[in-house]
């Protein structure tokens, strides 16, 4: 039986907890279709799920990180992030290696299985400036899938059930942005992690076609990843029935999940009052406050 | 303006008059219903007393992307219902300006009903 996460617990948000957690964010996929290919290297044959992955990240990385690469300046490269994640094919690459990852326990077993080999490959990438960077990086994707993995230990031991692979909209991936049940908190997050994904695909793009970045970009890339992969990891932490070390997300940190939603909830009872006090008031522009 | 601009959406800049202050204003539609709109705008220049801002630096790209001529300030408490047919689409909000500019719309929304 496979129920979404969104209907598992007590507690429910209705776009958190699958995206944060059913693929580690998108971030733990795309390490470990990564990690794979690297470990693949120099193999004369490919299985078909095998191929399904290369074509998939390699596609990805051409498509979305390799513009990354080409950016200018940090204001060049924010306006590079948006065009990326806006794109058509985004969605689209990351539902592609989900399928190909949609076996019971592949990305686990895959992302247990990646070595310090894949780290040295990174800072072969971005430069030895970016090994601590890379480092905590490593850390927090190991803790991630840790965190990810109790809780579905906990989900399947308690309700007996499984994961649905979450596959994003792909007519809309930044739906959840806009979208009134969706705490901007929460939001801010997933788009954290969609910007850190497009930035993990740029470093692979790097890596693929063995070109060198300027320092400045290498750190930016690497700061972005890993802002995205530590926002997520703080919601994974603030969700009950995960245990993620204290040394990693401190208490202080994490996200009080039902006082968000509830916030939420006032936010929309005023928006819908501010709509009926603009149809009463019968005007074109309402601007009701006295200090504007 | 006499008919409403067609595919006003969600996450759109647009330009408006506010008739308060005279001028015409360049906003971010944060939310639609029917044919009106939330629109956060900005001004040029940041007050306290509007609470929470929200920069957006010229030249940049978010700048261009609102077809903003100066840096501008997004504050909590200027915040407008707007009918589609008193507002001209001018641009597009980026997907982590508007990550920023929601949660003080938001807030500004709630001051202002709980203000009346």
């Amino acid at each position: 039986m496979h129920l979404p996460w969104s209907m598992v617990g007590s507690f429910t948000v209705e776009h958190a907890l699958p995206r944060v957690t059913a693929d580690g964010g998108g971030s733990g996929l795309l390490v470990a279709a990564v990690s794979r290919l690297r470990a693949l290297a120099g193999s004369r044959t490919l299985s078909k799920e095998d191929e399904r992955i290369k074509t998939a990240i390699e596609g990805a990385a051409s498509a979305i990180g390799a513009p990354l690469l080409d950016a200018e300046s940090l204001d060049d490269l924010g306006r590079r992030l948006d065009a990326s994640i806006e794109s058509k094919g985004f969605a689209g690459y990351f539902n592609e290696l989900a399928r190909a990852f949609s076996t019971d326990g592949a990305l686990s077993e895959q992302l247990e299985r990646i070595d310090e080999y894949l780290n040295e490959w990174m800072i072969d990438v971005l430069g030895e400036g970016q090994r601590a960077l890379i480092t905590e990086a490593d850390r927090m994707m190991r803790a991630t899938v840790a965190a990810f993995e109790n809780l579905r230990r906990t989900v399947r031991s308690t309700f007996n059930v499984d994961v649905s692979p979450v596959l994003l909209d792909e007519d809309a991936p930044l739906g959840f942005l806009t979208n009134r049940n969706v705490p901007p908190r929460i939001a801010s997050t997933f788009l954290g992690t969609y910007y850190s994904n497009a930035c993990f695909l740029a470093i692979a793009s790097a890596g693929i076609t063995r070109r060198k970045l300027e320092p400045w970009l290498a750190r930016a890339i690497a700061e972005r990843w890993i802002e995205g992969f530590r926002g997520q990891l703080v919601m994974l932490a603030s969700f009950p029935g995960t245990h993620v070390a204290e040394d990693i997300v401190p208490r202080d940190q994490r996200l009080d999940l039902e006082a968000l939603v509830r916030e939420n909830e006032a936010a929309n009872t005023a928006m819908d009052q501010f709509h009926r006090d603009a149809d009463e008031a019968d005007v074109d522009v309402y601007a009701p406050d006295p200090a504007r | 303006m006499t008919d409403p601009p067609k595919g006003i959406s969600e996450r759109d800049a647009v330009r408006f008059y506010h008739p308060a202050s005279d001028k015409r204003r360049t906003g971010v539609v944060i939310h639609l219903q029917n044919e009106a709109a939330i629109v956060i705008f900005g001004r040029g220049r940041q007050l306290d007393d509007l609470g929470v801002c929200e920069v957006v630096q010229f030249p940049s790209s978010e700048a261009s992307s609102l077809d903003l001529y100066k840096t501008t300030y997004f504050h909590a408490r200027c915040v407008v219902r707007i009918r589609l047919s008193a507002v001209e689409r001018v641009g597009r909000c980026p997907p982590g300006l508007f990550a920023r500019l929601r949660p003080i719309a938001l807030q500004g929304v709630r001051t202002m009903v709980t203000l009346r």
